[in-house]
């Protein structure tokens, strides 16, 4: 939990990250929040640390970069015949 | 772009905001901010000290009053150039004299002092706890039982960017807005100030424990995060557009150009509305005197039998202070402040 982790930013925003040793694309931001630690918990070192443990948080929809992909789905509509094929993303 | 907080407690809430209305006037005025308003908890004490302090800063004050409901809830009034402060302050005494939290009952019976108010339902009025439940046929009914009442009604959305779909988080606060977009209501942001800056967080906590006498613990203290600061435009600009695109909105624009026209709406003169530097004396008819002069001679007669009843006789010095102050010129001197 306390493994430093690689994300990639823009803006601020986390975009994609690496999990696990793979690369995520983060594709939907379900939610994001702020959270802030129970100061009193702490046993004191006589320092003022106004607020310590506040965090942002991003529930997100990922997948692995390349695990996304572009099919074309077709119907034939005098016979009813589907088809499906992967396609190259700009097509 | 400048944002004006709308929804702003100072340390004159007692036991809940953390910083003095100076220090918060002092801040908008570093943000470039034209004006503020000061809606402390159930009481207009601060009230003075910030209009001061907004006249110094070349501040606009705009001031209201957040008053416990029924139930448990809140409501935000605001007061109207005019008679919007008297009324305010009306409102304020009678409610004191209640004995009871607000209700619509009590805003029916002193309703000639609510009409020159402007209404703000935030996180904690009725209106969000009917949508938090999902009864928006109950929300629309509080809104309309109360459109006589004020002005004019709007539903102040507030995000603190907190976890879930409750008061003070981003969904919340787009429900909010989707209702008022719904029936056609004006819909403000603002973001129910507290404290000064994200540091002061911690003595937040400390406040809440003190107000329900109980130890600091997760459950007693109110945030959940540091978020209701007095933020700057640009911070305030993105929890508009967090809300907006969470309420399936393009942009926050008409979020954000509600809240300056209902700004606009209610700021007020320090002079002409609040009376600032004129001093306030009872007219002559009010203590049963048909003149100015019968009643310096009703001032002097009182005086003297203060004098008696307090020290039990006029020693010299007593004497000497109050012919003093009781002189025609000292006399003229004040009357001369008031006219």
């Amino acid at each position: 939990m306390f493994e430093k982790s690689e994300i990639y930013l823009a803006g601020g925003e986390p975009i994609e990250f690496v999990h696990n040793g793979q690369r995520f694309r983060i594709h939907t931001v379900l939610s994001s929040w702020r959270e802030s630690g129970g100061w009193w918990n702490r046993a004191s070192d006589g320092l003022f640390r106004p607020d310590d443990g506040s965090r942002i948080l991003w529930r997100v929809e990922a997948a692995p970069i390349g695990a996304m992909k572009t099919f074309e789905i077709e119907r034939e509509e005098g016979v009813g015949l589907w088809r499906i094929r992967p396609t190259s993303r700009p097509a | 772009m400048s944002f004006t907080h709308l929804h702003v407690a100072s340390g004159f809430s007692f036991k809940y905001g953390t910083t003095l209305p100076d220090a918060l006037v002092a801040k908008a005025r570093d943000f470039g901010m034209h004006s503020m308003a000061l809606t402390d908890r159930d009481g207009l004490s601060g009230a003075i000290r910030f209009t001061q302090s907004c006249l110094e800063n070349q501040i606009s004050p705009i001031i209201g009053v957040d008053i416990s409901y029924e139930n448990q809830t809140r409501i935000t009034l605001l007061a109207t150039p005019g008679k919007g402060w008297s009324s305010l302050v009306r409102v304020v005494t009678q409610l004191k004299n209640y004995g009871a939290p607000c209700d619509l009952n009590f805003l029916k019976q002193n309703s000639n002092y609510t009409q020159n108010l402007l209404a703000l339902h935030g996180p904690d009025s009725e209106i969000s706890r009917a949508l938090t439940s999902r009864r928006y046929d109950k929300a629309l009914l509080i809104f309309n039982s109360a459109r006589d009442l004020f002005i004019d009604q709007s539903i102040e959305c507030v995000s603190h960017l907190i976890y879930g779909d409750g008061p003070k988080s981003t969904t919340h606060a787009a429900r909010m807005l989707n209702f008022a977009r719904d029936h056609d209501l004006p819909a403000v942001l603002t973001n129910a100030v507290r404290m000064k800056s994200r540091e002061d967080a911690p003595i937040a906590d400390v406040l809440d424990a003190t107000r329900n006498l109980l130890p600091l613990h997760k459950k007693v203290v109110e945030r959940k995060n540091a978020e209701a600061f007095l933020k700057n435009s640009d911070e305030m600009i993105f929890i508009a557009d967090k809300i907006a695109a969470a309420a399936g909105e393009r942009n926050a624009n008409q979020l954000l150009k509600t809240t300056t026209e209902w700004a606009e709406r209610a700021v007020l003169s320090p002079q002409s509305d609040i009376g600032l530097g004129s001093i306030h004396l009872p007219e002559p008819d009010v203590v049963g005197a048909k003149s100015q002069l019968e009643l310096t001679a009703q001032l002097r007669s009182r005086a003297y039998a203060g004098v008696n009843w307090r020290y039990g006789g006029l020693s010299s010095e007593v004497e000497e202070r109050l012919n003093k102050e009781l002189s025609p010129l000292f006399l003229a001197w004040v009357m001369n402040l008031i006219f």
